[in-house]
């Protein structure tokens, strides 16, 4: 969004700009619709027109001329049908014209939500980003459904009646006129007001969708804790404050409608005052005056049908500028704008060189992350004497190491040191705000993304599997993936008498989230998962932390097994498992403070060999 | 069908209307004072015409006397005051109904995501959830806020009608004929537009569950490059929700064409019809005309009866996907029967969970948990220890067997990979119960977070992500522990929740626990030699079954599978560098 518009108070037109901008086929094929929409709106005051023929010819005399009213009837009917078909042709291609620009901002925002960084998703509450591409979209394809027609319509009437009211009686149709311009300020008063207090009921959408998002992710703690009461008070009152804010923004809409009511009583009145009091002179007759008395009156009809749904427009105006606030986020990672270098192929080496990383702060409230993200993008830059003043929140400090192609490397350190971050950027989950993570010496951000996906695997320790068939969670990086490939990777890691167990096997539903499975299971699928891959670089995350020893022990000497030539990097709490790896690296306080083989660091007395000793004592007591 | 739509129609607004009672009626009177008065400015405005404006403009009358012109004046301002009044109560209550009906489907709503047990959690899935919980209240009151309107406007279409019978029956007559028509057409739509609808709602709930699956999953769709496929399954759901509304909007053009043109032609024969009267003499011009004029007056107020129409099948459609959640019956909360011996906690005899696709989790399970004991289970990944421990907390009902537990037990199962919410560290803590703040520290102490947290820019007061993101594994473990000990639990259930701690971390952990003050029992899944050091019972299970239990020297020596596992690290350990 652009800085001088501020989150809380978009504008109408601003809101439609940002779309334009967003929406490529925004205004394209509405030409159609408006010249349908106009024709009709004009065949909506033919009836009326023809009536006042009807009356005025065919009865005001003294011999009635039936076939003449008939003639009239029969033009007034064609011409209703006409108009509306007109009007409803109009409003069924508005229709499909907005459910097409509603797919366009869900798929932007699927698209947006794919591409932003991890750092982003993280300062993003998850309910609040599906609203965004669901409820907020759907505000405002309600409006298209109801109220975007009838603005197109009653903007024609005003037109043409306005054109009437100067042609019937110049003095009479100025002073009716001269009404519409109160009418426009209060509207326009009123609609800056509705808005912002749409933006506010938004926001509180927001805040109850993401709890009550966490009250389905979070079903299992929360019951285990007891805590349904106090979080039944929290999500309470966010619904009851949502209720106010949602009251208070229609109370706008409530005191609107009768305001331009009003005013065009009193038009009425006036016009009929200034008509008396010129009287029947300069071509004044009574027929004009109550032409124009009526035509004023239907003036009001727009605004009336306008006012009636400016509360449904001024909900989608403020979705709107939710969804194109997520459209617009900046793309911290890009995966588009990467090069097409793809990797050779081979084995990969690894390294990073003076690589600083620091988590993004997270705002109280994620709805205002935009902000944010302009003042992380200032920050972003490589200011390193800016980096002393902040220095406890780097969760990595300089830190330069390198894998060779085909080695490993085990990464220790107490829990907060630093490892997972380390294994995160690795694989580029994040970009480090200074240095630079290299494959093969090139920087990850160039290298083409798929490519490098395709060749750097992690597997982390608390695995995230979706609601699906244990194969299809396996082959999430390679679909279309034969079940057999996947049994042989199975058997590689000697996971096969696991999957055995399973009555329905490769076929086995994890459940959502893989709740179905234990915490040991998930991490055994998210193992194959990686497997099926063939990566040249894997980094294990303390991937094995949740099964048992046994099964531990022996999917070690399978990743190493199936791990020759390929470049190992694993984050491992048990020194049993580092020992046996090429390389150490012992990180702490976001430092790598030791780099050596096991023996090397054994003899240095450091870190490591304090803790060898203290394992071998746990485990000889 | 039709019938049914109607009435579970009628039923979303009387239901509506009985808990919210006064917003409802007070809409309701406003409606129907507005459309009162907007036929009572109707006629004052006709007396403004032949009163004031005719006399001025014929020169056999001359100018009215300014009283009255006064008074025509004044009684049409008058009653558009009163109008204006109307129409705020009308406005604003309405309002007041329809927002409080929908945080009342929500209030609804999150009270069964809570009070439901969490099996029912996850078989109903979180797409299906989350809609329920917002975009199905919000359908199913769209249909509420033209509802008064519409009231006012059947309000002036019945004294309309009533007024035409009074000044001929003929014509009155040729207006009813609308009302069969427009009947007929109205039910052909709505049973026409009730399965889109329900399609739609349904679409929104697919959508809603595929992209917050996506959004959580983010970090795993994005190390595989999963992105692509991801993205088409996504748009496979945006193009069904698509479909499901395009095809809602083809019924929905239809029958406001309909309700357009019927009432637009039926004006065009009110005045053909009443042109032959006139000639027989049965009526005036006058009439005619007046009858017109007030018919023309109708088109908007039948435009917005046909909105609520409109709006009906989606709001059925989402009130019933509301019903269908809010009306399953909560079960009662697992009622466990006491155990027999008062020195135990737990009793379980023959306890088995087999889970819906046929797997079995627990089988036949015989245990006694006595009072002020630490117990370690342990066996290989999938042999049913995290639902043994499921099952104690009493997240998971047993399938068969009988469990028995102390009346005053009130465990807290600590999972292994533990979840934080939104906020502090402080509030992930507390988690929703008030207590001081030497308890909070006292916890932390005794989770050994002190230290990190004090190193962390706000201590207690850092925010930590909707899944504690910025925290290690290992630190979020031990901010669940610490939210677990700091509620005093007398059984604390731990799935192998140190999993993520460097050796010195647990041992102090450990340590901890050993204390009666953190709590007295103490259950814990236990994968390392240094946690089943703390239990004076260790359970060992294989295959869903509790194949031994006793101490961990006798287990060592009888069973060879317990002696597999809890050697296997220090094998792995004393293997040195393979490479």
């Amino acid at each position: 969004m652009s800085p001088s518009e501020p989150l809380d108070n978009p504008s109408v037109l601003g809101t439609f700009r940002r779309a334009r901008l967003q929406l490529p086929d925004f205004g394209k094929s509405l030409g159609v619709t408006v010249c349908l929409a106009s024709i009709g709106a004009s065949g909506r005051l033919i009836l009326p027109a023809l009536l006042a023929k009807v009356i005025d010819d065919g009865f005001d005399r003294q011999t009635l001329e039936i076939a003449r009213v008939t003639k009239l009837c029969v033009i007034a009917a064609i011409a209703t049908l006409v108009s509306q078909l007109a009007i409803r042709l109009a409003a069924y291609r508005l229709g499909v014209w907005s459910e097409k620009q509603m797919v366009t901002l869900r798929q932007g925002c699927v698209d947006r939500y794919l591409n932003m960084s991890l750092d982003q998703h993280a300062r993003h509450r998850r309910g609040v980003l599906v609203a965004r591409a669901t409820t907020d979209v759907e505000s405002i394809a309600r409006f298209f459904e109801w109220g975007a027609i009838s603005w197109l319509i009653n903007s024609v009437l005003v037109i043409v009646l306005s054109a009437f009211l100067l042609i019937a009686d110049l003095r009479l149709g100025l002073v009716a006129l001269a009404f519409v311009v109160p009418v426009v300020m209060i509207m326009r008063f009123v609609q800056v007001h509705l808005l912002a207090a749409h933006s506010r009921v938004r926001e509180h959408v927001g805040t109850y969708l993401g709890k009550a998002s966490e009250l389905v992710s979070g079903a299992a703690v929360i019951r285990s804790y007891r805590a349904e009461s106090a979080l039944k008070a929290s999500v309470e009152e966010s619904i009851q404050s949502r209720k106010r804010t949602a009251i208070r923004a229609s109370g706008w809409g409530a005191a609107l409608f009768p305001t331009g009511d009003l005013l065009s009583s009193v038009s009425v009145v006036t016009i009929v005052l200034v008509g008396i009091s010129i009287g029947p002179q300069d071509s004044l007759s009574k027929g004009v005056v109550v032409a124009v008395m009526f035509a004023a009156i239907r003036l009001l009809d727009p605004v009336a049908e306008i006012s009636e749904n400016i509360d449904l427009t001024q909900r989608a105006v403020a979705g709107l500028a939710r969804v194109l606030d997520v459209l617009e986020l900046p793309v911290e990672l890009t995966v588009e704008s990467a090069s097409e270098e793809e990797l050779p192929p081979g084995p990969l080496d690894v390294s990073m060189v003076e690589v600083w990383y620091r988590y993004p702060l997270r705002p109280e409230e994620s709805d205002q992350v935009d902000q944010l993200d302009q003042v992380e993008q200032v920050e972003h830059v490589e200011h390193v004497e800016h980096v002393e003043h902040v220095e406890h929140v780097w969760a990595l400090r300089d830190i330069s190491l390198a894998v060779p192609a085909g080695t490993s490397l085990a990464v220790v350190g107490e829990t907060g040191s630093g490892k997972s971050t380390l294994a995160r950027l690795l694989v580029r989950m994040s970009d480090p705000q200074c240095g630079s993570v290299r494959v093969r010496g090139v920087d990850v951000r160039s290298l083409n993304d798929q490519s490098f996906r395709a060749r750097v695997q992690l597997v982390p320790q608390e695995p995230f599997l979706f609601d699906a068939s244990i194969a299809d969670n396996v082959r999430t990086g390679r679909p279309g993936l034969a079940d057999s490939a996947i049994t042989e990777a199975a058997a590689r890691l000697g996971v096969q008498p696991w999957l055995s167990s399973l009555p329905a096997g490769l076929a086995t539903n994890v459940g959502e989230r893989g709740a179905e499975l234990s915490a040991g299971e998930r991490q055994l699928v998210a193992l194959l998962r990686a497997e099926v891959m063939n990566p040249d670089v894997l980094v294990l995350d303390e991937a094995t932390s949740s099964v048992d020893a046994a099964l531990e022990a022996q999917l070690g000497a399978a990743i190493e097994r199936i791990g020759v030539g390929r470049t190992l990097i694993v984050i491992a709490h048990r020194l049993s498992t580092a020992a046996r790896l090429d390389r150490i690296a012992v990180m702490h306080d976001g430092e790598c403070v030791e780099l050596g083989t096991h023996d090397e660091l054994v003899r240095l007395g450091g870190r490591y060999s304090n803790s060898v000793e203290r394992w071998r004592a746990a485990i000889e007591s | 069908m039709a019938g049914s739509i109607y009435r579970d129609g009628v039923r979303l607004v009387t239901q509506g209307a009985r808990r919210y009672p006064r917003p409802f009626l007070v809409a309701m009177f406003g409606a129907a004072g507005f459309a009162l008065f907007t036929i009572a400015s109707s006629w004052s405005l006709g007396r403004l015409v032949d009163r004031v404006v005719v006399p001025t403009f014929d020169p056999a009358r001359g100018r009215p006397p300014w009283q009255s012109v006064a008074g025509a004046v004044a009684t049409y301002l008058g009653l558009s005051i009163g109008r204006s009044a109307f129409t705020v109560l009308r406005r604003g209550f309405a309002a007041v109904f329809e927002h409080s009906v929908s945080a009342g489907h929500r209030s609804d709503v999150t009270d069964r995501l809570l009070r439901q047990p969490y099996s029912w959690v996850r078989r109903r899935g979180a797409g299906d959830l989350l809609a329920a919980a917002d975009n199905d209240p919000e359908a199913a009151v769209g249909m509420l806020p033209p509802l008064p309107f519409s009231f006012g406007s059947i309000v002036l279409i019945f004294s309309s009608v009533f007024y035409l019978f009074a000044i001929d029956v003929v014509l009155g007559a040729t207006a009813l004929v609308v009302v069969p028509l427009l009947a007929a057409s109205n039910i052909m739509f709505v049973r026409k537009a009730e399965e889109p609808a329900e399609r739609i709602q349904a679409a929104v709930a697919d959508l809603t569950g595929v992209i917050h699956e996506t959004v959580d999953g983010i970090a795993v769709v994005k190390v595989l490059g999963a992105g692509p496929a991801r993205r088409k399954a996504v748009d496979v759901k945006i193009m069904a929700l698509r479909q499901a509304k395009v095809a809602a909007l083809r019924y929905q053009t239809g029958l406001d064409l309909v309700l357009e043109v019927v009432p637009a032609l039926m004006i065009v024969v009110l005045l053909l019809v009443g042109s032959y009267r006139v000639r027989d003499g049965v009526l005036t011009v006058g009439q005619v005309v007046t009858v017109v004029q007030l018919f023309e007056r109708l088109m908007w107020p039948l435009r917005m009866l046909a909105y609520t129409m409109e709006a009906l099948p989606r709001s059925v459609a989402g009130k019933q996907r509301i019903d269908s959640l809010i009306n399953e019956p909560v079960p009662l909360a697992l009622v466990f029967l006491p155990v027999l011996a008062a020195s135990n906690v737990f009793e379980l005899t023959n306890v088995g969970l087999v889970y819906d696709d046929g797997r079995v989790a627990l089988d036949s399970v015989n245990l006694v948990i006595a009072r002020g004991s630490r117990v370690a289970v342990v066996g290989s990944t999938g042999s049913g220890k995290s639902t043994l421990l499921h099952v104690l907390a009493g997240l998971d009902a047993p399938s068969s067997g009988l469990l028995r537990r102390s009346v005053d037990a009130a465990p807290i199962l600590v999972f292994q990979e533990p979840l934080l919410f939104t906020g502090t560290i402080e509030e992930n803590i507390q988690f929703g119960t008030k207590m001081s703040t030497t308890q909070q520290s006292l916890a932390l102490d005794r989770s050994s977070a002190t230290e990190f947290v004090s190193t962390l820019a706000s201590g207690v007061k850092t925010l930590v992500g909707e899944r504690g993101v910025t925290l290690s594994g290992g630190q979020r473990q031990r901010i669940a522990l610490a939210r677990a000990i700091a509620r005093q639990p007398n059984v604390l259930l731990l799935d192998d929740t140190t999993s993520s701690l460097d050796p010195a971390t647990e041992a102090e952990v450990l340590e901890a626990l050993r204390e009666r003050t953190v709590a007295e029992t103490v259950v814990l899944v236990a994968a390392r030699p240094s946690s089943i050091a703390l239990a004076d019972l260790v359970v060992f299970m294989e295959d869903g079954r509790v194949v031994a239990s006793g101490s961990h020297d006798e287990l060592f020596d009888t069973v060879d599978g317990y002696r597999a596992i809890v050697s296997a690290y220090s094998v792995a350990s004393d293997h040195g560098p393979l490479r």
